[in-house]
């Protein structure tokens, strides 16, 4: 735990207030809107924003570390330096989130548009997971956290721009990111969901291959 | 035992490829080491090498008994290790005292009271205890490098690989870490590298010197010494006028007779005023590096 803690004080508190004060912007809007408009504002934070911040995060939780060289002269494993890098963001996504929804429930917002208790957790974790992932690798195979950030940030504007396309194409439908919010109930989001979920363990195997070449990042 | 074959590094590919180590070969007995040479040798490479760091390219590297090739090999050595880069980076929002803590429990020193009484060990050592609770931000590079040092020491480590440990040190700091890192060589391996050639002088049995990731001598100090014997010179000049034809300038001084050179080099022929010198260790450097 006191690893974690410190882990956490180290190099990732200041990352930490960025969702947290896009949270609370969001909670502002969905104060100042009504009816449906609230929803929209709903659907576009936990659908459309936690992604972004998750990859964005996961971007810089690798090499933005000025004791790199000794936490390579480590035992640790590199696997467990993903977990526990990975596993921080994630914390902090779903904490977010999750806080998120309470407000929600608290303005008398109904979420069940979005399916029931489970399947709404859903719709924002899996792209979040795969964005979380996606950014991690790329920094690591670009040895740059800004690469890791340009690949999430770059996926994330096309597929929004194109997300119309991308959801009508049988194929293409299943790497959307955004498919499960926008078709909450429909039967093809399972499959998007598993087919990103499996993206995200891939990338997961791809960055632990990398981060054990820690000779690249010193 | 510590055993290097025909190590070669290479970073990068290509025509941008840098070789950094040429074919080492050493074998480095239990006590102090040291590892001299000019920028650009490959002395943080071979470092890097030794605490798993980095790969080599080819060649082997044993350390106790532990292949550097495999995955397994290179845990084990880190589980004993105890490692200073040479540009040290810390957490500058920690304490000296969680940063520490913090690096003992990534080295795998699991039982909290004795993490408590080692992190207090080590920060007596290194003379930080009355500022170990203030943030590291707030200290001076001296101070930080100290807080590498404990952090190098707090897994009581069989195997202390330090790179340029004394730089930034104040005279007194620097000899109290030689000191104690001949304290820690009685039981241990301690590989120091530095430039500071009178570091080594005092502490290491035996030495390398590196240049152009190549081996120009191993051995140790007082033989390096000797290789400068009948190559040291003093020589005043009224004048000022510097010595050359050959000649390293080691050290100059004025005094009211003249300039008085200290040089290392093959012929003095040049210069009848010239009065032989006892070689020290930097001389006995200079005359190999020449
Ligand atoms: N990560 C790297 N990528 C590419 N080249 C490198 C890398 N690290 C070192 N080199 C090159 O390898 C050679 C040896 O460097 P190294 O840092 O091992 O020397 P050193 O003896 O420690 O020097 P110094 O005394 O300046 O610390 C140099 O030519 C350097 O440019
Ligand atoms: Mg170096």
């Amino acid at each position: 735990m006191s690893r974690l803690n410190y882990t956490f004080q180290a190099f990732q508190k200041d990352h930490f207030w960025l969702p947290v004060a896009v949270m609370g912007l969001f909670m502002l809007i969905t104060l100042l809107m009504t009816g449906d408009r609230q929803y929209s504002v709903v659907r576009a934070f936990l659908g459309f924003t936690l992604p972004l911040l998750a990859g964005g995060l996961s971007a810089y939780t690798f090499l933005e570390d000025s004791a790199l060289e000794l936490q390579f002269a480590t035992k640790r494993p590199a696997w467990k330096m993903i977990a526990e890098r990975l596993g921080l963001v994630l914390f902090v996504i779903v904490f977010v989130s999750l806080t998120f929804q309470l407000f929600i429930q608290l303005l008398g917002v109904s979420l069940s548009p979005l399916g029931n208790v489970f399947q709404r957790q859903l719709v924002w974790f899996v792209p979040c997971l795969t964005t979380l992932v996606l950014g991690g690798a790329v920094s690591l195979m670009a040895r740059n956290s800004n690469g890791g950030m340009a690949a999430v940030g770059g996926l994330w504007i096309i597929q929004i721009l194109l997300r119309g396309w991308f959801a009508r194409e049988p194929v293409w439908r299943n790497v959307l990111l955004f498919y499960g919010v926008m078709d909450p109930l429909g039967q093809p989001r399972i499959l998007n969901q598993i087919t990103l979920t499996v993206f995200s363990l891939l990338l997961l195997v791809a960055a632990h291959t990398l981060l054990k070449k820690q000779e690249r990042y010193i | 035992m510590i055993e290097i074959k025909n190590l070669h590094k290479t970073y990068g590919s290509g025509p941008k490829a840098v070789t950094a180590l040429k074919g080492i070969d050493l074998s480095i007995e239990q006590g102090m080491y040291g590892l001299l040479g000019p920028n650009g040798a490959g002395k943080t490479t071979l470092m890097r090498i030794l605490a798993g760091i980095v790969h080599a390219s080819a060649g082997s590297v044993w350390v106790n008994g532990n292949d550097m090739k495999t995955d397994q090999g290179r845990r084990q050595v880190k589980a004993q290790l105890g490692y200073l880069p040479q540009e040290l980076g810390l957490y500058p929002d920690l304490t000296a005292r969680q940063f520490v803590d913090y690096m003992a429990i990534l080295k795998g020193v699991d039982d909290p009271q004795l993490r408590k009484k080692r992190v207090q060990a080590v920060l007596e050592m290194v003379s930080l205890l009355d500022v170990a609770d203030r943030k590291i931000k707030g200290y001076s590079g001296g101070m930080k490098r100290r807080v590498g040092i404990a952090q190098a020491l707090v897994n009581n480590p069989r195997i202390l690989i330090v790179d340029e440990p004394t730089a930034g040190l104040d005279p007194e700091e620097r000899i109290r870490f030689r000191n104690l890192l001949v304290e820690l060589a009685a039981k241990r391996f301690v590989l120091l590298s530095t430039h500071i050639v009178g570091d080594i002088g005092q502490t290491c049995r035996n030495m390398t010197v590196l240049s152009k990731g190549e081996v120009r001598y191993q051995g140790n100090p007082a033989e390096l010494t000797q290789l400068a014997k009948d190559h040291v010179w003093t020589i005043t000049s009224p004048d000022g006028a510097k010595p050359n034809a050959g000649l390293t300038i080691v050290s100059m001084q004025h005094m009211p007779e003249g300039v008085n050179y200290r040089v290392v080099g093959a012929d003095v022929g040049r210069y009848p005023q010239a009065v032989q010198e006892q070689p020290s260790l930097e001389d006995g450097y200079v005359w190999l590096m020449k």
